[in-house]
């Protein structure tokens, strides 16, 4: 007999970002929404923690509101992926027409990340990059990671 | 009983699309960030050797510098593959043609590989009267999956 065996198992998290004013730049603190049975992902402190090494698919949903604002006149956010505290890609990023308060703007992303070593963690950072001095993360942003491989 | 381990190699490169200011739309410049595997970058294009299944993923954020007569700019982003316009990826279009204003399309999207050598990049195409705009940031990224 051969048993083929996959690493999968279908293992998936949910999280929610917390609703929060605050300067930017901004690690989103994640309240745990969802996670299969067998997964052995969780949140711990303000990451995902991720047990096992292997292949991802992260898909984020951030909705974002200007709460009080300063600097520039068309205020933009970069969204930052961070694995193990380290910046390796920026997913988006948000523009906005100008600086008046409750404007808000929606951004989905959906990337692939590899790890090769035990206990990594995964979080987004939201950075100011042309003068946006107060955000607002609305409730309903989401931030979802499956494990492929 | 045999148990066949499952393993694999990983395959995957992460490119900075260069930032600047670009008279007419066309094909940005890839500046790689980091690779795994036998992804490269070659002559401005991600070539992919091998065949087989790839996730590509990735952003292009887009600002207005100088405005045509449209008054309301339009680009449309499309994914270049050996060359040729494969896929049309978003379009960015604003709703103003105010110098300074930025639009990002993000994308994602998988192609089955089915030859070997296959190259890989972005193109920006005016529609709509967008002859000056500024790349602001932008990812492409390639994973094998």
């Amino acid at each position: 007999m051969i048993l083929l065996t996959s690493e999968s198992n279908l293992e998936y998290i949910n999280c929610s970002f917390s609703a929060n004013v605050t300067p930017v730049p901004y690690i989103p603190a994640l309240i745990l929404g969802t996670a299969s049975p067998n997964s052995s992902m969780a949140v711990s402190g303000t990451n995902v923690l991720i047990p096992n090494p292997g292949l991802y698919y992260c898909q984020t949903m951030a909705h974002i509101g200007l709460a009080t604002v300063g600097g520039v006149a068309l205020p933009e956010l970069e969204i930052l992926f961070l694995l193990n505290g380290i910046q390796t890609n920026k997913i988006n990023r948000i523009a906005f027409n100008s600086t008046t308060v409750g404007l808000n703007k929606r951004v989905i992303s959906t990337q692939l990340f590899n790890t090769t070593v035990s206990n990594s963690n995964v979080n987004l950072n939201f950075v100011n990059s042309t003068g946006v001095t107060n955000i607002n993360v609305l409730l309903g942003a989401y931030f979802r990671i499956t494990k492929l491989k | 009983m045999i148990i066949k381990e499952y393993s694999r190699s990983i395959k995957e490169i992460f490119c900075n699309i260069a930032t600047g200011s670009i008279a007419t739309p066309g094909v940005p410049t890839l500046v790689q960030v980091s690779q795994k595997g036998n992804l490269t970058v070659s002559a401005g294009y991600i070539v992919v050797p091998d065949t087989g299944l790839y996730l590509i993923s990735g952003h292009i954020s887009v600002a207005l510098t100088a405005v045509s007569a449209s008054t309301r700019p339009r680009l449309d982003c499309f994914l270049i593959k050996n060359g040729a316009n494969d896929l049309k990826l978003g379009t960015i279009s604003w709703s103003s043609n105010a110098a300074g204003l930025g639009r990002s399309c993000a994308f994602t999207f998988a192609i089955n590989n089915a030859t070997s050598g296959t190259t890989l990049n972005l193109r920006l195409v005016d529609s709509l009267g967008v002859p000056n705009f500024s790349v602001e940031n932008g990812v492409f990224n390639v994973t094998a999956i």
